[in-house]
């Protein structure tokens, strides 16, 4: 009578079975056959938000889980022991890291400033340890290492917040240290000479000129307002724009007539021209020193003949050349056209 | 002058009332331990000679205390999962919270309303079904019957379904546990936007195989305690058809009563090991 649909039973027993099973594992049943290495750290402040089972992560990256919590009351300490999962750490080949050499890659890292620091996740108030380096390496000073904890030390450091206050808390010193009554003084002293300085009558005075002045501009400004209107401007911009445009016309047709008039040409030209005529004028020069060494040959002979007439029959009896001639030889002359101008004469 | 009294004699009434109540509880829980006791004695002897379990019977129970209540604990703890993930989403959602929904569903279901959810489906189905057969079986006479054949009714009759119910509650559970996650990741997934590897990892990440392994033994107190109620009630039911009736009704009504008084003990028990 009581008979019990077996297949049904046994499926539904197998699911739940293996339901049960598979979730256990990924509930984290599988961790117990993980690899863990531990590491601990050490905290002198408060650690609120952290708890056992808190994640630890490098650089944002979920490597393991705190463990455990310890007090030290005598020390003033908070050790918060930690599991590092192994398997998440590789090495350059990709290949999975063992415990020695995840301890010696820690301890070269530490070397580098890598430390544990509490950081908050999002809004609630609870906390994880993030494996970091520190910025300021060379003003870090971590805390001595305690005794009688198994595990890799990571030195601590101060979360961002805990820097924010402690900047914070300088800043407020700094502020602290300012005199404010000297200032006060300081500052009320100033106000009375202003007070003094602007009950002056001479600034008083400056300031109804300054005004009025200013209420002269302003009429001013009124009146190039009421002149200056929208539709005298857009004639003045109209005719300016006109002109421009007249003068850009005759600046193309001032162009395109000096490239017509061939001005290098008409200048060689000119050039030629004025050479000529320094040519000529050096010839009309020299012509008119020939007819005057002429002149004075004719001269002297006329002189000469009047002098002694039978020269005329007898011929020229040698005399030295202290003459008219010669100084207007010297002084019209160069050398080289001095010489046949005086054989000329002989 | 008749009125001082007609409140005197309204006054003793009522308190004649409270006490009969109180004295009915006290007896009932009285009976309730005495019962608890003979069943212990029960399970200790079949513990020493399991060839004395009735197997045939304990399949039967499993089969219809376990595979038939299956679609309906989906159904109601998927729903269940759906309810939680949106009441969580629209308050996380005012302060960028978002993620933490597969922390909150999957704790809450796991720890929570699983074992809670179960426990109330098979109070309805099971319990109430126990109350029911037996209470019948006493209207029949048939309980005199085996006791005049020298047969244990508890043996014969509550062990069988003590047995089934222990195995398949937990087992329940499991459904309802995985469904209740799945439930609160549509919504998740559907409203917030929330990728679902982001909400496996949250939900997996939140949930520790203690956590887990709690929430089913939690279970089996639930188990034990719809199990010893629904059978006692039968055994006190009224002799004619209004008793069986209302020994079905008092079961559900104990049950859940007692499964959450159990509920809050081992919460604070477990709160006492950090779970």
């Amino acid at each position: 009578m009581l008979e019990a649909n077996k297949f049904k039973l046994g499926l539904f027993v197998i699911v739940a079975l293996v339901l049960l099973i598979s979730s256990l594992f990924v509930f984290g049943l599988s961790e117990m056959f993980k690899t863990s290495m531990p590491v601990y750290t050490v905290f002198k402040t408060s650690i609120q938000g952290l708890s056992v089972g808190s994640a630890v992560k490098y650089r944002g990256v979920p490597v393991g889980k705190v463990s455990r919590i310890l007090v030290r009351g005598e020390e003033e300490l908070i050790i918060v022991q930690m599991e590092l999962d192994v398997s998440v750490f590789k090495t350059e080949n990709d290949r999975q890291m063992d415990m020695k050499s995840l301890n010696r890659m820690l301890q070269e890292q530490m070397k580098r400033g890598l430390t544990c620091g509490l950081e908050y996740v999002g809004i609630t108030g609870m906390k994880y340890v993030e494996l970091d380096y520190v910025n300021d390496e060379k003003n870090f000073t971590p805390l001595p290492q305690p005794d009688g904890v198994a595990g890799c030390y990571i030195p601590s450091r101060q979360s961002m917040f805990q820097n924010i206050v402690k900047m914070i808390n300088q800043s407020l010193s700094n502020i602290a240290s300012i005199n404010i009554p000297e200032i006060s003084r300081e500052l009320s002293s100033i106000l009375k000479h202003t007070n003094n300085i602007l009950s002056d009558p001479k600034i008083t005075r400056t300031i109804a000129h300054l005004e009025q002045v200013a209420q002269k501009l302003d009429q001013s400004l009124g009146n190039v307002n009421k002149t200056l209107t929208p539709k005298k401007l857009d004639e003045m911009f109209n005719l300016l724009s006109s002109d421009l445009r007249n003068f850009n016309e005759l600046i193309v047709q001032v162009k395109q007539e000096i490239e017509a008039a061939k001005i290098s040409k008409t200048s060689e030209a000119f050039r030629n021209s004025l050479n000529s005529v320094s040519e000529t004028k050096m010839a009309i020069i020299n012509t008119l020193l020939r007819m005057d060494q002429t002149l004075d040959s004719i001269t002297e002979l006329v002189n000469t003949v009047d002098d002694d007439p039978s020269v005329l029959l007898r011929g020229k009896q040698n005399p030295p050349l202290t003459g008219r001639g010669d100084r207007i030889k010297t002084k019209f002359l160069p050398s080289s056209a001095a010489a046949p101008a005086s054989g000329g004469a002989q | 002058m008749s009125m001082p009294f007609d409140i005197d004699q309204r006054m003793e009434g009522r308190i004649e009332d409270v006490g009969s109540f109180v004295q009915n509880i006290v007896n009932d829980l009285i009976r309730m331990v005495i019962f608890t006791g003979e069943l212990t004695l029960v399970v200790w002897d079949a513990v020493r000679h399991p060839r004395r379990i009735r197997r045939r019977e304990t399949l039967y129970y499993m089969d219809m205390c376990g595979t038939d209540a299956v679609p309906i604990v989906v159904m109601i703890c998927i729903l269940m999962g759906i309810i939680l993930g949106f009441q969580s989403a629209m308050q996380l959602q005012k302060y960028g919270g978002d993620v933490f929904i597969a922390d909150f569903v999957s704790l809450v279901i796991v720890k929570e309303m699983g074992p809670l959810m179960v426990a109330m489906i098979c109070t309805g189905r099971a319990g109430s079904a126990f109350a029911a057969e037996i209470g019948t079986m006493k209207v029949g006479e048939e309980l005199d019957a085996l006791r005049t054949m020298g047969l244990n009714p508890v043996r014969f009759l509550v062990l069988p379904k003590l047995l089934a119910m222990l195995l398949v509650m937990p087992l329940l559970t499991v459904f309802g546990d995985i469904v209740g996650i799945f439930g609160g990741m549509i919504i998740a997934v559907l409203k917030l936007g929330l990728p679902v590897v982001v909400y496996y990892n949250r939900a997996t990440a939140a949930i520790t195989p203690l956590a887990f392994l709690l929430g089913l033994l939690k279970s089996f107190v639930f188990a034990f305690i719809i199990t010893v109620i629904g059978c006692r009630r039968g055994f006190s039911a009224g002799n004619d058809a209004q008793g069986v009736g209302r020994a079905a009704t008092s079961t559900v009504v104990s049950a859940i009563f007692w499964i959450v008084i159990a509920d809050f003990v081992l919460t604070f028990f477990y709160s006492m090991i950090g779970e």
